[in-house]
């Protein structure tokens, strides 16, 4: 029965997924080879076996852990910084005041317009790529813990307080465990956007990683790696994004928008 | 009396002490700076002034605007039009839906060395950029919206006999306004990222084009007050378009309050 049902939804459901992709792909092939306005396209079986010959060189792979070491570090600097903040703007309504204007306005700062003065004071070393990554993570993580932390329910204050709990005992089993499902949702958000500020340091700075490599392939003017690269990007942010969106589903299962749409 | 006008004027200064100490701090630190990498805040905010207010704004931030405009309003079209599309053809949909995922999650900046190559450095390749950045958002968020229209209020337009165009027109973009517009604040600040993104990749005009010459004259307080400058805007397009969508909404939140009143039996 579960089998039936699991073909009939591979049939319904993935088959045409997939072939709406590969009529997606059968029209590059097909203009790269009228070649129309003589754009020198290349065909997609020569994209995909540069990309494979990229992902044969180890250089390549020290590009991408370049990039997810750099992405990696922002997160985990922007998580030590947000979740106490957003804990304490969350319950202080004084904090949260003080703060609102200045919170406002920061995160609406395009993060990569700071990157000319970035380069300025660190050239095209990690400090740059952090300087423009992590306050990209720290805001979607701030602000979903600060709508955990004010979203606690009253009730669990007055249960801690009957059974004599103490303030750190209240953050630890209360407050942190009411804003985790609040804060998975923020590093979802987080680490998406960081991936997209990481890369596009690395594309405009020129800090190492797989931006870097796009933007050199470009000025050497190598477009069938251009093209390469731009297609292994986009996968890694397919891929990024898939697993994020699956992990907080496991990790989070009882909120309505992981439940299954019936 | 006196007191509502203290706790007043006591509300008001919770709100601005920080952004008023954090300036006043930067003021201070950097009076009379000789670093070459921090100039004096008076001196920025003199050059800022000189800058922008407003000779510098025609040759360098008018382009930018321009574009920024241009590939937003191309984006909101294609996006309504093509979310209405799929919104209504729940298997069409359902088919592109890879499709759509594998673009949608592509960090749109990489796409910049490839425009490159199509449109040259340029406006054409600005704006194509900024309409296909942002236009995804735009896109999902319409069709979800137009999906969970009432089935309701779909049957009666049938039983009515209205056109598909009267349809559309009158019941399913009002009905979905309210996702329409979270997209399009979403493709804003996306719009706003591609064009500050590609500007400083490569740009011939444009406030991105006068960073990256800063950068080569080390013009270092002419960069600070560009970099000002972007996080203005960023702030000015960002709380704006909040204030929009909450007059344009006001009708929906009324109408959500009245359910919600009638659900509690008034």
């Amino acid at each position: 029965m579960r089998l039936q049902d699991a073909r009939t939804r591979a049939t319904t459901t993935h088959l045409p997924r997939i072939a709406v992709v590969a009529a997606a792909l059968a029209t590059w092939e097909l203009v790269s080879r009228t070649d129309v306005n003589s754009n020198t396209l290349p065909t997609v079986g020569e994209v995909f076996g540069q990309l494979i010959s990229l992902l044969g060189d180890p250089s390549v792979w020290g590009e991408i852990g370049d990039t997810f070491s750099g992405w990696g570090i922002s997160l985990g600097i922007a998580i030590v910084l947000a979740v106490p903040l957003g804990v304490l703007l969350g319950r202080s309504v004084t904090a949260y005041r003080s703060a609102r204007f200045v919170v406002d306005f920061l995160r609406t700062v395009p993060g990569l317009a700071v990157i000319p003065l970035a380069v300025l004071l660190f050239g095209t070393s990690l400090p740059t790529e952090l300087v423009i990554v992590v306050p990209t993570c720290l805001w979607p993580l701030l602000l979903q813990t600060l709508y955990g932390a004010r979203d606690v329910d009253v009730v669990l204050f007055d249960v801690g307080k009957s059974y004599g709990f103490s303030r750190r005992k209240v953050f630890n089993r209360i407050i942190i465990p009411s804003c985790a499902g609040y804060t998975a949702t923020g590093l979802r958000l987080a680490a998406i956007m960081g991936l997209i500020a990481t890369i596009g340091t690395e594309l405009i700075a020129g800090t190492p990683g797989l931006g870097f490599a796009l933007a050199s392939a470009q000025a050497v003017g190598d477009d069938l790696s251009v093209y390469a690269y731009t297609v292994l990007i986009s996968l890694v942010g397919f891929s990024v994004t898939m697993i994020l969106t699956r992990l907080e589903r496991e990790a989070i299962p009882w909120r309505a928008s992981s439940r299954p749409r019936s | 009396m006196y007191r509502s006008v203290m706790r007043r004027a006591g509300s008001i200064l919770i709100e601005v002490w920080l952004p008023v100490a954090l300036i006043a701090a930067w003021w201070i630190a950097s009076a009379g700076s000789e670093s070459f990498y921090f100039p004096p805040l008076a001196d920025i905010l003199a050059r800022f002034s000189e800058l922008w207010l407003f000779s510098a704004v025609p040759e360098f931030l008018a382009p930018s605007l321009a574009n920024l405009a241009f590939g937003f309003l191309v984006a909101v079209l294609v996006g309504v039009t093509l979310g209405v599309v799929f919104g209504l053809f729940e298997r069409l949909y359902s088919a592109c839906w890879l499709l759509f995922e594998i673009a949608r999650s592509t960090p749109m900046i990489i796409l910049v060395p490839m425009a490159i190559m199509f449109f040259g450095v340029g406006s054409t390749e600005k704006v194509v950029l900024i309409a296909f950045a942002s236009v995804w958002p735009i896109l999902l968020n319409t069709t979800d919206g137009v999906r969970e229209v009432d089935p309701l209020i779909r049957d009666i337009t049938r039983s009515f006999s209205m056109g598909r165009a009267t349809q559309i027109f009158r019941v399913l973009l009002p009905a979905a306004s309210p996702q329409i517009l979270a997209g399009t604040r979403l493709g804003v600040s996306i719009a706003i990222m591609m064009m500050v993104g590609s500007e400083l990749f490569a740009s011939v005009n444009g406030i991105g084009y006068f960073v990256l010459r800063t950068q080569e004259t080390a013009a270092v307080t002419d960069m600070w007050t560009a970099v000002i400058l972007l996080g203005l805007l960023g702030y000015i397009f960002n709380t704006g378009y909040a204030l929009i969508e909450h007059v344009l909404l006001k009708w929906h939140r009324g109408l959500r309050a009245t359910e919600s009143s009638h659900a509690r039996g008034r």
